[in-house]
C-alpha cells in the first residue's frame, strides 16, 4: 500500500544549538564592548557582580570529565587575565573580585576531580559490573533491576518518566557517574545524553535495556573466560602431571594405555572449555561494540542476527570485509538520493539576509533495509579498532584450540605407539607420523635385502631368512597399524567396538540384503525407490561414521542408536536429511578446528567428498550438459524464427538430451551400487561422458552448418521487418512467449504488453485532477485509453490514441 | 553609562537564552503548539488535494486526513490512518435533507438492520480514503462453474497523499523554522 503517513521531526539538538549560537554571539559582543569600555579598574556595580559571579559560572557539560575540562579552561583564561592586570588593578575591586572567582573555580575543580575519583574507585573495587551499577545507581535512588524492568515494559507512564527525569536532574552531579557506570555500554550513555536534549525517554529506556543487557553479556562472557582459565589452571596442571607420570610408567613397560588415553581426553576437555569461552568472549566483544555503534544512530532497527552475520563475515574474511563496509558507508553518504538540502537564512552585516544552501546526508531518506546496511557498515567502520580487540580474543582462542588439538593428537599417538611397537614406544611423544613411515621403509628395505640374499643362500640359511622375513612382516604390519590408528584412515576395529550395533559387518550385510531385494522388485516402482533410498542411507551412515571416527569426533550414543533403529526399521521410513546435515556440520566444524579440509555429503549417493574437490569429478559431465542445453536453446530459437530444422538434427538433439539423462542416471546408480570402488565409477562415468562428447562434437559441426544455412534466411527477415530504432508498438497478434525477433542496442529496455499497460495506467492515475476515468488498452497497433460509457447519461468519447507509426 | 547599559542588556539576554534551552518544559510546550499550528495548515491543504482528486465523495472521505503532535519528542505527523483505538470509526452519512416542497422528514425510525448495514467494517472515512489513495486491481466476488464471477471493478489510485503531504510538510517545516525564530525573539524581548 502507498505511504499513508508523513512525519515531521524537529531535531531538538538543532533547536538547542540555535539558542546556544545566539547566546555565544551575545557573549562575544559583550566582551567586545568591554574591551572598548575604558579601564577595568573602575566598575559599575553590575559589572562587579558579573566578575564575582564568574566563580559560579555555569558549565554546559553534563559529565564530570567535560565539566572538569570547562572549569580548567575557564580558570586558565581568567588566570591569564588576572596576570595581565597591573598591581593597582589587582588591588582594586575588579582584581579582588577576579581573584575570589579564581579561588572559587579552583575549589570547584578540586571537587569535580574528587567526584571522578570516587566513581573510578567504585567501579574498580566492586564485585562486578552489576554491583557497580547498583552501587552508583543507588545514589540517586534507582535500582538497575527496576530500570531494566521499566525499560522492558515499555508502556512507560508519563508520570513515571517525569519522576525518573526529575531524579536525574536533581542529582545532576551524579549523571556522569551513571554514564561512567555503564561505560561498558557506551551506547546507553550516548543515548542518555541525547535523551536529555530531546526528551524521548521511552526510546532511552528501550535502548538502555538493550545496552545494559549487552554489557552484562559481554561482561559475563569475559568473566567466564577469566574464570575458566583461572579455575582450570590447577586441574590442567594436575592432569598434565598425571600424563607425565603415566608416560614414565609406560616407558618402564607398564600397561597404562587406557589411563593415558583417559587423561589425554580429560586434558583436552579442560582446555576446550577455555577455547569455547574465548570464542564466545571474542564474538560477544565484537557484538557489543557493533551494537553500541548501531544504537547510537537513528533509523531502522538492526537485529542481533544481522550483527552476528556481519561478525561471521569479519572473522572469515578479515580486512576485505572491513573494506566492503567502508565502501558501503561511502556509497550511501555520497549517494545523491540520500542528501537533504536545507536552505538557511542568516543576517548579514549589511542588515539584509542571505540564503545558505546546505546539503547533508540524511539516513531517513534511505529505505529501511538500506538504513540497516548503512548503520551496520558505519558502526563497523567507525569502531574498527574496538572490533579488533574482539577479533584478537577470538583468534587467541582459535590458536589455543589448534595447539590443544595438536597436543591431544600427540598424547593419543603416544599411547598407541606403546601398544604396537613395544620397545619402540620408549621414544616418547616427540616421534612423528613420518618417523613411523620411515621405520616401515627401513623394515621393507631389510625384507628386500633378505629376499635378495635368499636367491643365493643355502637351504638352511633360506629357511632362516624366511623366518626372519615373517617376523619383520609382523613388525611391519604392527607399524602400519600404528600409523593407521594415528591417522585414523582405517578404524574398523574401533568402529566395531565404539559404535554399538553399527559394525562394518552389519552395514555390509544390510547393503547386500537391500541389493538382493532390489533385484526382485520392479524397476522404478515405489518400493524400488524406497529400497534405493535405504541403500543410500546405509552408505551415508557408514561414510559419515567412518569420517567421524577418522576425525576423532565422538558421535552421541543416542544418534548411533537412532541410526541402528532407522537402518533396521521398516523400509520407506528414511533418515531425515537434517540429521545428516547437522552431522556434516559438526564434522566440518571439527575439521576446521583441526585444520583439515571440510567435507560435503552427496545426497544422491551418500558418498562423502572433500569440499574443495567438488568440481573435479563432474566437471566434464557438467560442461557436456551445458553444451547440450545450449544446443537445444539454439534449436528452439531457430524454430521460433520459423526455420524448420532438418529432421536428422532434431533427432540427434533429442538423442543427446536423452543420453545426458541416461549418463546422469547411470552415474548415480553406479555410485550407489558400488560405493566401495570409486575409481571404477569415475571411469564408467568418464567413459560415458567420452562417448557423449564425441556425439556433441558431431552436433557442434551440424550446428555450424545450420547457422550457415539459416544466415541467408535471417538477413532478409531483418531487412523486411519493422525498424524500431525510434521506438513504437510492435505489430502482430502473438501475445505470449518470444515470437518476434528484436534487434536491440545496449541501454534499451523491453517492456511487455502487460508492463506497458501498467505504465499507461499509472500515468493516468497520477493525474490528480479527477482523472479521465478511462482504462488503458494495449493492442498490436495502439495504446489507448478507453472510457466505459455504459449506463452513463453522456459519453466522453475516446480520450487518447497513440499510434504506432 | 550607555555602553554599560548595553552590556547589561547583553548579559541579560544571554542568560535568558540559556534559560530557554530545551530543559525548559514551558518552552517545549510552546514549540509543540507551533508544530500543531503548522500541521493543521498542512492538513487543510492535503485534505483539499484529496477533495480535488475525487469526482464525488459522498461520505466526505477527504476529511479523514489526520494530524498528530508527538508528546515525547518535538514533531508530528499527518496521516490517513484510522483512528487510534481499535474499532473506532468516524462514520459519516450524507445528511438527509428535505427536497424542496417535501413535507416532513423520515417518519419511519431507522431499523437495527439499517444501522448494521450502514456501519460495515471499513466504513471509516480513513479506510475509504486509503483505498482511494492506493487504488485496487480488478476485484471479483464469488465463483461459479470453477471461474471467478461478479466483477466489482477496480478503484483507480489517486496517489494524492504522498505527493501532497511531502510538499506541504516541507512548507510546514519552513513555516515552523520562522515561527520558532519569532518565538525566541518574543521570549527574550
Amino acid at each position: 500500500m502507498a505511504d499513508v503517513i508523513t512525519r515531521l521531526k524537529l531535531e531538538s539538538g538543532e533547536f538547542d544549538s540555535k539558542i546556544k549560537r545566539a547566546s555565544q554571539g551575545l557573549l562575544q559582543m559583550e566582551q567586545e564592548c568591554r574591551k572598548v569600555g575604558g579601564t577595568l579598574a573602575v566598575l559599575e556595580k553590575d559589572q562587579l557582580e558579573f566578575v564575582k559571579g564568574l566563580g559560579q559560572m555555569e558549565t554546559v557539560s553534563k559529565s564530570a570529565r567535560g565539566r572538569l575540562n570547562e572549569l580548567t579552561q575557564a580558570y586558565t583564561e581568567l588566570a591569564m587575565q588576572y596576570k595581565r592586570l597591573t598591581d593597582e588593578e589587582k588591588k582594586g575591586d575588579f582584581g579582588k573580585a577576579l581573584s575570589a572567582s579564581l579561588e572559587q573555580l579552583k575549589t570547584r575543580i578540586g571537587e569535580t576531580k574528587t567526584q571522578l575519583g570516587d566513581v573510578t574507585k567504585e567501579l574498580n573495587g566492586g564485585g562486578g559490573l552489576k554491583d557497580a551499577l547498583d552501587a552508583v545507581a543507588g545514589k540517586f535512588g534507582l535500582s538497575i533491576d527496576q530500570v531494566t524492568k521499566f525499560g522492558g515494559v515499555v508502556a512507560v507512564t508519563t508520570t513515571a518518566v517525569k519522576v525518573a527525569k526529575d531524579v536525574f536532574f536533581q542529582s545532576e552531579g551524579n549523571i556522569d557517574e551513571w554514564g561512567r557506570t555503564v561505560e561498558g555500554a557506551k551506547g546507553a550513555y550516548d543515548v542518555f545524553l541525547q535523551t536529555i536534549n530531546n526528551g524521548n525517554w521511552s526510546n532511552f529506556f528501550q535502548n538502555l535495556s538493550t545496552a545494559i543487557q549487552g554489557a552484562r553479556d559481554l561482561y559475563d562472557a569475559l568473566d567466564r573466560l577469566g574464570s575458566i582459565k583461572g579455575n582450570n589452571q590447577a586441574a590442567i596442571a594436575i592432569v598434565q602431571q598425571q600424563i607425565a607420570q603415566l608416560r614414565l610408567m609406560k616407558q618402564q613397560g607398564k600397561d597404562v594405555d587406557d589411563q593415558l588415553k583417559a587423561a589425554t581426553a580429560n586434558l583436552a576437555a579442560l582446555q576446550k572449555q577455555a577455547v569455547t569461552a574465548g570464542k564466545n568472549a571474542g564474538a560477544a566483544t565484537m557484538q557489543q561494540t557493533i551494537r553500541n555503534g548501531v544504537n547510537s544512530m537513528g533509523g531502522a532497527y538492526v537485529s542481533d542476527r544481522n550483527i552476528q552475520a556481519a561478525i561471521g563475515g569479519i572473522l572469515r574474511k578479515g580486512q576485505s570485509e572491513f573494506d566492503k563496509y567502508k565502501e558501503t558507508v561511502n556509497k550511501y553518504e555520497n549517494w545523491s538520493k540520500a542528501q537533504r538540502t536545507t536552505v538557511r537564512q542568516i543576517n548579514d552585516s549589511q542588515g539584509g539576509t542571505t540564503n545558505i544552501t546546505e546539503t547533508k546526508f540524511d539516513i531517513n531518506l534511505l529505505t529501511k533495509e538500506q538504513q540497516r546496511q548503512y548503520k551496520l557498515a558505519k558502526a563497523i567502520t567507525e569502531r574498527e579498532t574496538e572490533i579488533q580487540k574482539g577479533i584478537a580474543i577470538y583468534a587467541q582462542a582459535v590458536q589455543e584450540g589448534t595447539a590443544n588439538a595438536r597436543e591431544e593428537f600427540k598424547g593419543n599417538r603416544y599411547a598407541l605407539q606403546g601398544s604396537g611397537g613395544g620397545s619402540t614406544g620408549g621414544k616418547g611423544g616427540g616421534t612423528t607420523t613420518t618417523a613411523a613411515t620411515e621405520k616401515e621403509v627401513t623394515i621393507q628395505q631389510q625384507i628386500a635385502k633378505l629376499e635378495q640374499e635368499a636367491y643365493t643362500a643355502s637351504d638352511e640359511r633360506r629357511a632362516e631368512i624366511a623366518k626372519q622375513v615373517q617376523e619383520l612382516d609382523k613388525v611391519l604390519a604392527a607399524q602400519k597399524a600404528i600409523r593407521d590408528e594415528v591417522h585414523g584412515t582405517v578404524k574398523e576395529q574401533q568402529m566395531a567396538t565404539g559404535i554399538s550395533g553399527l559394525t562394518p559387518e552389519m552395514i555390509a550385510t544390510g547393503q547386500a540384503d537391500i541389493k538382493k531385494q532390489m533385484q526382485t522388485v520392479e524397476l522404478g516402482s515405489e518400493e524400488y525407490n524406497d529400497l534405493s533410498q535405504r541403500l543410500i542411507d546405509y552408505n551415508t551412515v557408514s561414510n559419515l561414521l567412518q569420517e567421524a571416527v577418522k576425525s576423532g569426533l565422538e558421535v552421541d550414543d543416542s544418534v548411533k542408536e537412532y541410526f541402528v533403529d532407522a537402518l533396521t526399521g521398516p523400509i520407506g521410513e528414511n533418515i531425515p536429511q537434517a540429521l545428516y546435515d547437522s552431522l556434516v556440520e559438526s564434522l566440518n566444524e571439527f575439521k576446521e578446528y583441526a585444520g583439515d579440509n571440510p567435507i560435503e555429503l552427496d545426497t544422491k549417493t551418500g558418498n562423502v567428498n572433500e569440499k574443495k574437490s567438488e568440481k573435479k569429478e563432474d566437471d566434464t559431465l557438467k560442461e557436456t550438459q551445458k553444451v547440450v542445453s545450449g544446443l537445444s536453446q539454439v534449436a528452439s530459437g531457430l524454430q521460433a524464427m520459423g526455420i524448420i530444422l532438418p529432421s536428422e538434427v532434431t533427432k540427434v538433439l533429442s538423442m543427446l538430451q536423452g543420453a545426458m539423462t541416461v549418463v546422469q542416471g547411470v552415474g548415480t546408480i553406479i555410485s550407489v551400487f558400488g560405493s566401495t570402488s570409486e575409481a571404477a565409477n569415475t571411469a564408467a562415468v568418464g567413459a560415458n561422458t567420452g562417448a557423449l562428447l564425441a556425439n556433441t562434437s558431431a552436433m557442434i559441426a551440424l550446428e555450424a552448418s545450420i547457422a550457415a544455412n539459416t544466415a541467408s534466411n535471417f538477413i532478409p527477415f531483418a531487412e523486411g521487418g519493422v525498424v524500431h530504432a525510434a521506438g513504437g508498438v510492435v505489430a502482430g497478434t502473438t501475445f505470449s512467449g518470444d515470437q518476434i525477433p528484436a534487434m536491440l542496442n545496449a541501454g534499451e529496455v523491453v517492456l511487455n504488453r502487460a508492463q506497458v499497460g501498467n505504465l499507461a495506467e499509472q500515468l493516468e492515475d497520477n493525474d490528480n485532477n479527477g482523472g479521465f476515468g478511462g482504462t488503458p488498452y494495449v493492442t498490436g497497433e495502439q495504446i489507448f485509453l478507453g472510457l466505459n460509457n455504459y449506463l452513463k447519461g453522456a459519453g466522453y468519447g475516446q480520450l487518447v490514441t497513440s499510434n504506432s507509426k | 553609562m550607555a555602553d554599560n547599559f548595553e552590556i547589561d542588556g547583553f548579559v541579560k539576554q544571554r542568560k535568558e537564552l540559556e534559560a530557554l534551552m530545551m530543559s525548559n518544559p514551558a518552552m517545549e510546550q510552546k514549540v509543540q503548539k507551533i508544530i500543531r499550528t503548522v500541521l493543521m495548515t498542512a492538513r487543510r491543504k492535503i485534505s483539499g488535494e484529496a477533495k480535488s482528486a475525487m469526482q464525488a465523495d459522498p461520505r466526505q472521505a477527504y476529511k479523514a486526513v489526520k494530524t498528530a503532535v508527538y508528546r515525547q519528542i518535538l514533531g508530528g505527523s499527518v496521516s490517513i490512518l484510522n483512528k487510534r483505538h481499535a474499532g473506532a470509526m468516524s462514520l459519516y452519512e450524507p445528511q438527509r435533507k428535505l427536497r424542496e416542497g417535501q413535507r416532513g422528514g423520515n417518519r419511519v425510525p431507522r431499523s437495527d438492520r439499517t444501522t448494521q448495514v450502514m456501519s460495515y467494517q471499513g466504513a471509516d472515512r480513513a479506510f475509504i480514503l486509503r483505498f482511494l489513495n492506493a487504488g485496487t486491481g480488478q476485484r471479483t466476488a464469488g465463483t461459479r462453474n470453477g471461474g471467478l464471477h461478479g466483477s466489482r471493478g477496480a478503484i483507480r489510485a489517486r496517489n494524492f497523499f504522498v505527493n501532497s503531504s511531502h510538499r506541504y510538510m516541507q512548507q510546514a517545516a519552513e513555516q515552523l523554522t520562522s515561527l520558532i525564530d519569532e518565538l525566541i525573539k518574543k521570549e527574550i524581548a
